[in-house]
């Protein structure tokens, strides 16, 4: 339960950090580093990235990093939706397709670590 | 050309070991809020991180996006071979068959840069 709880926040930390880097880069702090340390947002952006840091560290705090890491790769998915939703961008059918497979990849990790609880 | 291809692998490895890093930190007490404290090794994961990406950067400023594509799951094999390697963690049977089906979908999710220049 803590685990599932701490990589949620992970993930959700992840998905606002790109979502406003995203925003700032195409804003015109994208494009001059003075406008870019005006910009509010690029603060929330940093807020952000160090709440990913922070989160990552309680997930690594509970889980073995050999699972971890790969299981890290849904961020990939919620990238991918945030940037369909928030930004209109185009979904391509290789993008649902990889996801699908990275997510059943995950689903086999997970299986492990029950059977490795169960027989401990 | 070549140098910046190692350049990322480079950048790839020193992730790998700056999660290694933020794995003992984080094992050890990781960061105490309270008392305003980290464990020394995750700041040397975190500025292994920064040195990293800084690579990343430099090495895709040259290298073509499709780069990418078979570049960043190497992290993927990489960072649990080193759990298992220097943290004694097990590799079981699906932790790899799941790490394998994860890159596999990686791969497949970046297929397009293949075409891209």
């Amino acid at each position: 339960m803590k685990i599932a709880l701490y990589l949620s926040f992970f993930f959700i930390a992840t998905a606002f950090a790109q979502v406003a880097l995203k925003i700032v880069a195409s804003g015109p702090g994208g494009q001059d580093y003075l406008l870019l340390f005006s910009d509010p947002l690029f603060y929330v952006c940093c807020v952000g990235f160090i709440a990913q840091a922070y989160t990552w560290i309680a997930v690594l705090k509970v889980m073995p990093l050999s699972q971890a890491y790969p299981i890290s790769s849904l961020n990939v998915v919620f990238t991918l939706v945030c940037a369909a939703v928030f930004f209109n961008e185009a979904v391509t059918l290789e993008n649902v397709i990889g996801s699908v497979i990275i997510v059943a990849g995950i689903i086999i990790l997970s299986c492990g670590r029950r059977d490795e609880r169960e027989s401990s | 050309m070549t140098q910046y291809y190692l350049l990322a692998f480079t950048a790839i490895t020193l992730t790998g070991f700056a999660q290694l890093f933020l794995k003992v930190g984080a094992s050890r007490g990781g960061f105490d809020l309270r008392e305003r404290r980290a464990h020394p090794m995750l700041l040397l994961g975190l500025g292994t991180l920064a040195i990293a990406m800084l690579l990343n950067v430099r090495s895709l400023s040259v290298l073509p996006l499709r780069a990418l594509a078979f570049i960043s799951p190497v992290a993927y094999i990489l960072t649990p071979l080193l759990a298992g390697l220097f943290l004694g963690e097990k590799l079981s049977r699906n932790v790899v068959l799941g790490t394998v089906v994860v890159i596999v979908g990686m791969i497949v999710f970046n297929l397009r840069l293949f075409f891209l220049y």
